[in-house]
């Protein structure tokens, strides 16, 4: 096999999920059938890869200073939302109704892989909780153990500030017959019961 | 030369740390009872519907079944063992702290069932909020030092053989014990006589033996450790800045 068509094999195995065999058929296929789409791949990842920084409000993806979320002025700017990761923002935006805005932390704190307040511009949270404006706080981080913890500690900044914090709330999901659901989640959606 | 095939079924378990692995598995690294630390993959654990979801979670006593060969092994089946535990947010750091110390310090694939046995305790006991934090993490770090081989010298004078007197002051000597010194003796780790008894006799009520207990059991961990520090401890202490 040529150079290069090893290089290229090689290159596509960065992607998740994407064993030898995968990117062997990726590879060709693109070379085979898809030269043009191919072509425009490269171009906008070298773009993307050039131009996509970080919103210095929100820390999201953004190619502009302000992503178009914190720079839209209808949005509810005394709420914020604070979630994990960009793709949870995302949920977050698309399957809810809330208006207002968010804080990507780009991780969560992760005692044994190192990962602390700094990796997640904790001290940006608080610069922003400190400007004033806020009133309520949602902290939608997962709920496993790293981001339970992760929310512990932003409810604890948030509080001593004197703003309003809420946690999303856990539980049995829609349609989910409670002998399927997980034990986990059935312990945490009873102990997280409200009154009807 | 191939190693055998395992094949353990319902093992008690506890999950010490996970790392996404491939597209939707997990690698987990395991503290069993009989087989001491194990590392495991269990395949397809971030799908939607897999039966793994929401139990891989530290700090949970588990059952758990794997076959395998060689260091990695594949998780088959996973149920939560007895009741959960769901710990505070508060105990949450230290909890994890027990898990570094483990990750650390205990090898693959050698029991430690007294270490094991008191990992569960302890993580029993955090999920407490009020409990005295300190007393579960040094009675833990005690019990985990002399399991790895290094029985800590706490009743006698390692020079003189003379038993601990409270009133007394000692320095530790590493790979030696506890030799008499005067009060004003500043060089290498100095406590008192006190808090060598009370470090013998599992009592952490006195602040002042607390103190002198964390320093030794950190004197005496260091050089187990190396260099490499503690990542729990430093965001922990992180945490306390903000
Ligand atoms: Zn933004």
């Amino acid at each position: 096999m040529s150079k290069l068509l090893n290089e290229l094999i090689e290159s596509l195995r960065c992607l998740p999920g994407v064993g030898p065999k995968t990117a062997q058929r990726m590879a060709f296929h693109l070379l085979e059938r898809n030269r043009d789409a191919a072509r425009h791949l490269a171009k906008t990842m070298e773009r993307s890869l050039d131009d996509i920084g970080h919103c210095q409000q929100c820390r999201n993806f953004s190619e502009a200073g302000l992503c178009d979320i914190c720079a839209n002025s209808a949005r509810d700017s005394s709420l914020l939302c604070v979630v994990e990761s960009p793709a949870d923002q995302h949920a977050v935006e698309h399957a809810t109704n809330f208006r207002g805005l968010y804080f990507v932390l780009m991780g969560r704190l992760s005692p044994l892989d190192g990962i602390g307040p700094d990796e997640l511009g904790l001290d940006q949270l608080v610069k922003r909780l400190d400007q004033g404006g806020i009133n309520e706080v949602i902290v939608a981080t997962n709920s496993t153990v790293e981001g339970e913890t992760t929310a512990h500690y932003i409810s604890e900044l948030v509080h001593q500030r004197q703003i309003k914090v809420s946690r999303i709330a856990h539980g049995v999901p829609i349609g989910g017959e409670l002998e399927h659901v997980d034990s986990g989640t059935l312990s945490r959606a009873f102990s997280g019961r409200h009154l009807v | 030369m191939g190693s055998p095939t395992s094949q353990v079924e319902l093992q008690p378990a506890y999950i010490l740390h996970n790392h996404a692995y491939a597209e939707s598995s997990v690698l987990l690294d395991v503290f069993t009872r009989d087989f001491g630390r194990v590392s495991l993959i269990a395949k397809g654990a971030k799908r939607p519907r897999s039966s793994f979801r929401g139990i891989l979670q530290a700090f949970q006593p588990l059952l758990i079944s794997w076959r395998g060969k060689g260091q990695v092994h594949t998780l088959v089946h996973a149920e939560i063992d007895s009741s959960l535990n769901t710990l505070p947010a508060k105990t949450m750091m230290s909890a994890f702290y027990l898990n570094e110390l483990v990750m650390r310090l205990c090898h693959q694939g050698e029991a430690m069932d007294t270490v094991f046995s008191r990992y569960g305790d302890s993580i029993l006991a955090l999920s407490n909020p009020d409990v005295a934090i300190e007393a579960i993490l040094r009675s833990f770090e005690k019990v985990l030092i002399s399991e790895l081989g290094y029985q800590l010298v706490l009743h006698n004078d390692a020079e003189s053989g003379e038993v601990i007197q409270s009133q007394n002051y000692y320095r530790y000597v590493p790979d030696k014990g506890p030799v008499q010194v005067s009060s004003d003796s500043v060089q290498g780790l100095v406590i008192t006589g006190e808090s060598l008894l009370a470090l013998q006799s599992d009592s952490y009520d006195n602040p002042r033996c607390l103190k002198d207990i964390k320093r030794l059991m950190r004197f005496v961990l260091t050089p187990l450790l190396g260099h490499k520090p503690l990542r729990s401890r430093e965001l922990y202490r992180a945490l306390q800045r903000n």
